[in-house]
This record gives structure tokens, sequence and C-alpha cells, in this order.
């Protein structure tokens, strides 16, 4: 058991060193949904030079009379999510382009711990820019408690987005373009998360799909509690589902590429 | 100081065509990656599209998606331009062929044959754009003014250029440059018009668009293709693109001439 926990306070604090090289993503994580949401309120303005209530439009289609809070509620969780499914492909790709991994595979180090936990960190990190994109929360009248509870709803959200990270990065063993699936994967979040609307408005065969992914529930999930002080325990549970069943999957995906990439000799080729 | 033959001519482009030549060839390697774009395009067009949708009633959507659909091939440009140009310098730099670049030819014809890769990729997206918005949301795709439409499309190129190359110059002794793009991306394309159309944005930020030199070259862009009204009187607004586009392009070169001669001076940037 010290084996397995010294294993992987190794893989990051790797990762957390090199995190602290460049602190200024840190910046960029808290600004983005800011400008995010500053830039979604400008549709809103611009909107109102051609129909006089579209902020009334807004309400109607939301539920939400604060524009500015529901957006950067929304884009809040969509930022992290972006570097949590981003992250296992780009570690993977970096060792690959270093020529690191292959020492990374001859160590005596597990494979599986060293895909699942670089990636980890990167979750505290997006935790940290969170503070700083939901801060406003305090100052609408949000108790820290529930602040706290938020930010806890959205951690249990990032879960199952690792399993999909080490699926893309499975892909990036294969592929070796290691940003493509993570971009595929971000734009897909994107469109049927429900970040800047609600999975409501979405046509029925784009809220069916919207059904696989977390982040979906996670938004939802947020929003009604921040807006309602309500917990809705369904998207919880599926949450925690999904983040077995993705991180199962990854693992276990993770393994068979291994495997098969070994007997080719596919998973050294650059 | 000779006379300039064609031949002069051509041997003193020559850093520019093998430029533009290597980057089109560096564009079409990652197979892949055009796949996925072309493929998560239309993903970020509807979700753009739905977050309008929200505060839009069913009958006015049909102009604004039009107006979006020039937005994002600008918005193509501009962003191909910020991270393939915004961070040349920077990689050059990295990958030790900076010194070759400049002891082979000129940086700044160099950056300026990078122009063909953005020429490459805004058409590429743009044609694709054109045709998701016409199949997909049955938008209307006619070019209103087709000459004063590649006229403003050539000075909003140049100064997406220069822009671009004046922050390389300026970043390329940064370790952050990509996060610095990130940053700096959706404000100026938000307080350029290249995003929504300048003469519907808030009057705070219709001052900062006055500013920036950004502005009238896609601002006569977009009133060439959909007919929409300039920021301000048509003529004042070409001729301003014109001086945008040329001060840019001016301005740009002296940046890169400055790191030039501070490259073969020896004074390298600290953070490597």
């Amino acid at each position: 058991m010290r084996r397995f926990l010294l294993e992987i306070s190794a893989h990051m604090y790797k990762e957390i060193k090199y995190i602290m090289r460049d602190p200024a993503w840190l910046v960029v994580f808290s600004i983005f949904p800011y400008v995010m949401a500053a830039m979604s309120c400008l549709m809103g303005i611009a909107s109102s030079y051609i129909s006089p209530d579209a902020f009334s439009e807004f309400q109607r289609n939301t539920g939400s009379s604060n524009a500015m809070l529901y957006f950067l509620t929304g884009y809040g969780i969509m930022f992290p999510s972006f570097l949590v499914v981003s992250v296992a492909s780009e570690n993977t790709g970096a060792e690959i382009a270093s020529g690191t991994l292959e020492q990374i595979f001859v160590s005596p180090a597990k494979r599986e711990l060293f895909i699942l936990f670089s990636s980890f960190p990167y979750i505290l990190v997006a935790m940290l820019g969170l503070i700083v994109s939901y801060a406003p929360l305090l100052l609408m009248g949000i108790s820290i408690l529930d602040f706290l509870i938020a930010m806890t709803m959205v951690f249990i959200g990032l879960l199952p987005l690792l399993g999909l990270g080490v699926l893309a990065s499975n892909l990036t063993i294969k592929v070796k373009e290691y940003w493509s699936a993570a971009n595929f994967l971000q734009a897909f979040l994107t469109l049927f998360s429900g970040f800047a609307y609600p999975i409501s408005f979405l046509p029925e065969w784009m809220r069916l799909v919207s059904h696989v992914l977390p982040t979906s529930y996670a938004v939802e999930l947020v929003r009604k509690y921040v807006e309602a002080h309500s917990i809705s325990y369904s998207n919880l549970y599926g949450i925690v589902l999904m983040a077995i069943a993705y991180i199962t999957a990854g693992v276990m995906s993770f393994r068979l590429v291994e495997k098969e990439g070994e007997r080719s000799g596919s998973i050294y080729s650059s | 100081m000779g006379a300039y033959t064609p031949r002069k001519l051509k041997e003193a482009l020559c850093p520019a065509l093998i430029s533009a030549w290597s980057e089109v060839m560096i564009y079409f390697r990652y197979r892949a990656s055009m796949v996925i774009g072309l493929i998560t395009t239309p993903m970020w067009v509807l979700f753009f599209v739905l977050n309008f949708n929200l505060f839009l009633p069913a009958a006015y959507r049909a102009a604004v998606q039009r107006s979006l659909m020039w937005s994002f091939i600008f918005l193509e440009m501009f962003s191909e331009a910020i991270w393939n140009l915004g961070m040349s310098l920077r990689r050059m730099k990295e990958m030790g062929i900076i010194e070759h670049v400049i002891a082979t030819g000129s940086l700044f014809l160099t950056l300026l044959g990078r122009l063909s890769r953005i020429i490459t990729d805004t058409v590429i997206y743009g044609f694709y754009m054109i045709l998701f918005f016409y199949i997909a949301l049955g938008v209307d795709i006619s070019i209103k003014s087709p000459v004063l439409f590649i006229v403003s499309a050539m000075m909003a190129l140049a100064s997406c250029f220069g822009f671009s190359s004046i922050f390389s110059s300026i970043s390329y002794g940064r370790r952050n440059v990509a996060a610095l793009i990130n940053i700096l991306q959706f404000p100026v394309m938000i307080a350029s018009g290249i995003i929504l159309p300048a003469w519907i944005l808030p009057p705070q930020l219709k001052i900062i668009a006055v500013a920036s030199p950004l502005t009238y070259p896609f601002d006569l862009m977009r009133s060439a293709a959909t007919g929409e009204p300039t920021l301000l009187d048509f003529h004042l607004e070409f001729l301003l693109s014109l001086l945008s586009a040329t001060f840019m392009l001016l301005l740009s070169k002296k940046f890169i001439d400055r790191v030039e001669k501070k490259e073969m001076k020896g004074e390298v940037p600290g953070t490597l």
C-alpha cells in the first residue's frame, strides 16, 4: 500500500513541478470563464438592438434573470473540463516527443497509475482556477458553505472526465497527433453539455447525446444548487456511476492499446 | 544600389516564397488534425448559434445567423494569424532555427511567407463554413459586393499579419506566449468587431473599436458581404482600412527588424 501511494505521489509531484514552471496558465483558466461569459452577455446586448425584449426571451428560455451569473456558472465548469480531458493526451504526447515514455515503461512503475494520476494535479489546478471563476457567487449572497458545496459538486463532476481523458490519451498512442482527440472531446463537451444553455433548449437528438456526458449532469447539478439550493441526487448518482464506468473503460482500453502496441512495436514509433 | 531587375526581385522574395511553400506543406502534414478540425467546426458554430438563439425570437434568427457566419470566417483568419504568426518567433527561438533563418534570408519575409498558411486555412474553413450554414441552417450566403469584399479581405489579412507579427516580436522573449494569446485573442476579437459587428457593440466598447486598427477592414468586409451598415461613413472607413493595413505592415517590419538586430548582436532573451 505504501509503495502504491508513493508511486501516485511521485507522478503527482512531477506534474506539480511542471505546473509551477509556468503559473500563467492558472491566470488563463481563471480569466477565461469571465471572457466567455462577457461574450455571451454581449450576444444578448447585440440581440437587443434587433429584438428589444432579448433578455426577457433569455429569461423565458433559461429561467434565470441574471445572464452573467448563468453563463459564469456554466463556463466555470467548461474550462476545467477542457483541462481534464486534454491533459492525459498532452502528457503522453509530451513523453512520446521527448522519448521518456519508454523510460517510464521500462521502470517498475505501474503504467495505469502513470496515465491516471499524472492528470490528477491538473484537476486541483482547475479547482484553483474555479475558485476565482466562482468568486462572484460569494458577492451575490451565496454563503461560504454553499460555495464549497458547489465547488465539491464540480470536483465530483470532473472525475468521470479523467476516464474520458485516458481514452483520448490511448488514441494519442495510436494516432500520435495528440491534440486531435482532445480537440474533438472539447468541442463535443461544449456543444452537448449545456455550459451556455439549458439542455431542454436542445433538439431531441442532442438531448439524448447529452445524457452520456458527465458535464451535462454537473452543470445542471451546480446551477440547480446555486439558483434553488436544491441538490439533484439523481444527477449526483449519475456522475458517480459515470466516474466508475469511464475510469474503468479508460484503464482497460489503455491496457489493450499498450498490449497491442508492445506486440506490434507501434507504441514506440514516432 | 542597382536597379531592381525581375531576377533580383525574385532573389529578394525567395525567403518569402520558400516560407510560403513550407508552411503549406506543414499545414497539410497533420491530416488527423485537419479531419478533426472539419468535424469540430460545425460543433463550435452550433454552440454559438444556440447561444445567440437564447436571446432571439425565431423571426430574427436568420439575419443574425448570416452575420454570425461571416464572424466565424473572420475569427478563423484572425485566430490562425495570432496562433501561427504570434508564436512564430518564440518557436523559432526555442527550436534554435532563428539564427539559421536570419543567416539565410530575412526574418520579415519569412514571416510574410507564412501568410500562405493563413490564406489556405481561411479559404478551406471559409468555404466549409459557408456550406455548413447554407445546408444546415439555410442561411443566405450571397455576397453583396464581391470586389469590395476581396479588397477588404486583403486589407484585413495585412492588418492581421501586422498585429500578430508585432505581438510576436514583443513576446518572443517570454515563456508563456500561448497563455498570453489565450488571454488576448477573445477580447481583441470582441473589441475589433470580429465576433460581433462593430455597429452593434455597446458604446463603451465602440470607443475601443474605433481605436483598434483591426476594426475597419473587418467591418468593411462584413458590410461588403451582408450589406450591414458600416461603423463610420463608407468612404472614410475605406480610407482608414487602407491606412491601417499599410501602417500595421510598416510597423510590423520595424518590430521584426528590431528582433533581427537584437539577435545579430547576441541580445538573446533570458527565458528559454
